[in-house]
């Protein structure tokens, strides 16, 4: 079990480095040069010998994968290296990374928890309310674009009601620094949470149905154990692990809507870093922040992995 | 001989047309997938037939800026007074392609690529495999502002091109684990026994059996390209401004100050992306349904 | 003392399902009784609602059928005094009084051994649960029958065995396991559901004499659902035949192998394959397939597929015949037909 752990942790370490390097290649390939950043158009064409003399201290005439191994020992020393408009990449990302995973996990929990619970009791009372209800939501949930339900919930608690603020993650007089975060969290966390219940409870559902129509649901059955004690014992125990599965499988799409939803409601964490650089053509910035996104999606799926083998004796006796 | 051999095809072809009138009526049973059907048919031949007719979608009209709906502009105008129904029909036409297109291809990638890994296997399967799990490690949305990033231009061509090349893993997979196990069945023994060719048992004979689901994928795609690209446009990654899309359009919706006022600017292309992608939702389940039953 | 012969009595139980706001009828007024501490086969084809009409009188049909009956009496022997439960007054499936029934009384084993243990918990523990919900007993005490029960079912090294996960064992094994889960609460009524078609061919004997031993040894009423006719032969007492959710022909053993009176049951019987078959000679089949049970005509569901159908057979429902003590046959024509060897 632990070899098994052990190996899948070390698989990561090559996936980042093949991800970081075609990564790093391909933003070298945009052809934007960082001397435009660093110095004005005017200056650029009056001190052109100068400018050599820069590339040439700042290593840029360096060949690419000679560039590449600076940057990726700089990185492993702790030194992000600086964003284009010089501020540095380790300040920016220690704001606001946090910021994201904050509104990544609430979400994920919240969702996992409405999601899970309500696909559960439609499948044990199918087509009762909760499944009609359900299914309605989940089918709403996945056609309406999530930045979409952002805006309506903008519309609706920020502007109408006036109870949650529309944007930003502090306020700058705020005397509680929960309430406020909370309050300045309650509505991206709510549209991520919208968007993921949908696709977890249809899954939910059908993965319960399909255990409760497994034959060692009636052997529960012929024991005579209480319908409660079939349901979580038998039921919900073995629907969990495909379902905790998928869980962990969508934490991408998870990322993926928190980037655009952080852009709705402008919400400083890394997502809305990456647009903006991307917007700005600041590369550093979003080679930083894709290879952040890609490490959390590479020890997500290492945590499927163990939970997986964890959940079900077959993997975790190794056989 | 000839006879019989014609007979038998005759006999084939009522079969396989009695097959497809009972999924046809089974199809049409399905209350809400009819509907979709029809949503999808209507959207799409009114935003064509707007596109045609070439209503005016470009000419800013200053005197009339955000103007509410009605008074000669049906769905209101936008910030800088052009008339938005006229860029809803427009930007619908190119959604749906974009949609329908990046699906077809992605699918056709994903299907050929899947086939290879599948039937092949070992060295060929191990790369492609690989090289799907790299781009998987990334959401989809990253991956493809990562490219946009890469690509530093924005266009229409472009985006499709990337779309095309971040979505083809997951009909990759699907395919790639049908090919899996019907490459033990006997009919391929048969085949492969006959000396019949490698690229012909894979694209004659098994691919045939995978098609149903990667036609309700297919179809289940082009929901997600339209939503995907309406995000990426949100976001303000997506095509040019100078080309409408719903996506685009719902740009303008970034301001608070639209969102507040001009509600029409955000919900008509709201509602006629969410009307469309729920129709093909339907749609793609009402098909799922008939095609491939065992499927949830 | 009638009361005390039969273990189960049941009377025209119906079965349908609801599919498509359609109502189908899986199973048509099956009236049967069991003998105490005898083996009672139910043979058939694969569909034609064997399975179901023992689900139904377990409660297993789930919530898109509905079973009615004159009556189902479980008769429990208690202490020599007899106490009848009226299966057919349990409104709620899955309730307490259904529930009390369900281990201590009556149990079932199923088809597939494979899918009939839950994979993620070890075998000893789900042994044991239904002993604990009945009994109250402790988790220690319940290990010691538990092992008591694995010793005589014959499983090798229980003191280990009883730890392990379920695919941890063959097939033969865990039809074991499924069997001292029907066992450990030492019912009176075992039914079995094709209990040894998913082992192979010398496990189901191993398993069929294990059953057998039971009832010997310990007095148990078995139902044995199988369409093995070698199997009935060698296992059963008497033998219940169905045919698309009717029983057909119903008797003791001798009555049905040696004064077969149903063409069904000739036919089936033709079916099987005997040592003395000569060279190039073939194994009869039943022409036809089975009817689809939401498109049935009137008259006789055999009908179609019988040799000796005559006009008659197609019209009203055809009744029961008793044609002797405890042999009932359903069948117009059963007196004209000579006996098969």
């Amino acid at each position: 079990m632990i070899k098994f752990i052990l190996k899948k942790l070390l698989m990561i370490i090559p996936m980042l480095l093949i991800i970081s390097f075609v990564v790093y290649y391909g933003l070298q390939m945009t052809g934007i040069d960082p001397i435009n950043f660093m110095v004005s158009p005017e200056t650029l064409s009056a001190n052109a010998d100068n400018i050599d003399v820069l590339r040439e201290s700042l290593g840029l005439n360096d060949p690419l994968i000679v560039q590449y191994f600076r940057w990726l020992g700089n990185c492993l020393q702790g030194d992000l290296g600086y964003s284009f408009d010089g501020s540095s990449i380790s300040d920016i990302i220690s704001v606001r990374l946090p910021y994201t995973f904050e509104l990544a996990g609430y979400s994920l929990i919240l969702s996992a928890v409405i999601g899970i619970g309500i696909g559960i009791i439609s499948a044990i009372r199918q087509n009762g309310i909760v499944d009609y209800t359900g299914r309605v939501l989940a089918v709403l949930g996945q056609a309406v674009p999530q930045f979409l339900v952002g805006i309506v919930l903008i519309q609706i608690f920020s502007i109408k009601l006036g109870i949650f603020p529309s944007a930003n993650r502090v306020s700058p007089d705020a005397k509680n620094a929960f309430v406020d975060g909370f309050m300045h969290m309650f509505l991206p966390v709510l549209t991520l949470t919208i968007g993921m219940v949908a696709v977890l409870m249809r899954y939910a559902r059908n993965t319960m149905l399909d255990v409760l129509n497994s034959d060692y649901i009636k052997t529960a059955r012929s024991k005579g154990i209480p319908e409660w004690k079939v349901y979580i014992k038998h039921g919900f125990r073995n629907a969990m692990k495909p379902v905790l599965v998928i869980l962990m499988f969508r934490i991408p799409m998870l990322v993926g809507g928190s980037v655009v939803i952080e852009s709705v409601f402008s919400y400083p964490g890394i997502g809305m870093t990456m647009t903006n650089a991307i917007t700005s053509g600041d590369y550093p910035v979003v080679l930083i922040t894709t290879l952040i996104i890609a490490a959390t999606m590479l020890i997500c799926s290492f945590m499927v992995d163990v939970i997986n083998a964890l959940l079900d004796p077959r993997v975790r006796l190794g056989e | 001989m000839s006879n019989s051999t014609t007979n038998l095809k005759a006999q084939n072809k009522s079969a396989a047309s009695s097959l497809f009138k009972k999924n046809v009526r089974k199809f049409m049973n399905n209350k809400l997938a009819v509907i979709g059907l029809v949503i999808i048919v209507v959207m799409t031949l009114a935003c064509i037939i707007g596109a045609i007719s070439g209503v005016d979608y470009t000419t800013p009209d200053l005197k009339n800026i955000k103007a509410a709906p009605g008074n000669g502009n049906l769905f209101g105008t936008d910030t800088i007074g052009r008339d938005l129904f006229a860029r809803v029909l427009y930007g619908g036409c190119y959604s749906i392609f974009i949609g329908v297109f990046c699906a077809v291809m992605s699918s056709l990638i994903g299907a050929v690529l899947g086939s290879i890994a599948g039937y092949m296997g070992k060295k060929a399967d191990m790369i492609l495999v690989r090289i799907s799990e790299l781009f998987q490690a990334f959401p989809q949305l990253v991956l493809v502002m990562m490219m946009v990033a890469i690509v530093n231009k924005r266009g229409l061509s472009n985006l499709i091109i990337i779309f095309i090349i971040t979505g083809w893993m997951t009909t990759f997979r699907m395919v790639r684990n049908e090919f899996m196990s019907l490459k033990g069945e006997t009919y391929v023994k048969v085949c492969e026994a006959f000396g019949m060719s490698r690229t012909k048992i894979m694209f004659r004979q098994i691919l045939p059996n995978v098609m149903s689901p990667i036609i309700v994928s297919t179809t289940t795609n082009v929901a997600f390209f339209i939503l995907q690209e309406a995000a990426l446009s949100f976001i303000g990654l997506g095509v040019s401004d100078s080309t409408p899309t719903w996506g685009n359009i719902l740009n303008a919706a970034k301001s608070i100050s639209v969102v507040t006022n001009q509600w029409w600017i955000w919900v008509f292309p709201g509602l006629a992306i969410s009307l469309f992608v729920l129709a093909i939702n339907f749609f793609g389940d009402g098909l799922r349904d008939v095609l491939d039953p065992k499927q949830q | 003392m009638k009361n005390n012969d039969y273990i189960l009595e049941v009377k025209n139980l119906c079965t349908s399902f609801v599919s498509d706001k359609k109502e189908i009828r899986i199973v048509k007024d099956v009236s049967f009784n069991v003998k105490r501490a005898t083996t009672l086969a139910v043979v058939g084809e694969s569909g034609c609602g064997k399975s179901v009409t023992m689900n139904s009188i377990m409660r297993f049909t789930g919530k898109t059928s509905r079973v009615t009956a004159d009556y189902i009496k479980y008769n429990a022997r208690k202490n020599d005094s007899i106490n009848e439960y009226r299966l057919e007054n349990i409104k709620n499936p899955n309730c307490r009084e259904m529930r009390a029934l369900r281990g201590p009384e009556m149990s079932m084993v199923f088809q597939d051994p494979m899918s009939s243990l839950n994979p993620v918990y070890k075998v000893g523990d789900q042994v044991a649960e239904g002993l604990i919900e009945h009994t109250g007993m402790s988790k220690k005490e319940a290990r010691e029958k538990v092992l008591e029960m694995f010793r005589k079912l014959g499983i090798p090294d229980p003191e280990k065995r009883i730890d392990c996960y379920p695919h941890q064992f063959s097939g033969g094994m865990k039809q074991r396991v499924v069997i001292s889960i029907a066992m450990i609460c030492n019912p009176e009524l075992i039914i079995c559901d094709e209990p040894t078609t998913a082992l192979d061919v010398t496990i189901q004997a191993q398993i069929m004499e294990l059953l057998k031993s039971l009832q010997i040894n310990e007095g148990k009423s078995i139902i044995l659902i199988t369409h093995n006719m070698g199997l009935v032969a060698e296992q059963a007492d008497e033998v219940c035949v169905m045919y698309m959710g009717r029983v057909v022909e119903f008797g003791s053993r001798e009555d049905i192998f040696d004064h077969t009176s149903h063409p069904y049951t000739r036919a089936l019987l033709k079916s099987v394959p005997v040592l003395d078959m000569k060279d190039g000679e073939r194994l009869a089949t039943i022409p036809g397939i089975t009817p689809n049970p939401a498109q049935l005509k009137e008259g006789c569901e055999f009908a179609d597929r019988c040799p000796d159908c005559k006009e008659q057979c197609r019209k009203g429902t055809i009744p029961m015949f008793e044609i002797s003590a405890g042999h009932k046959v359903r069948c117009l024509e059963y007196n004209t037909f000579p006996e098969v060897k």
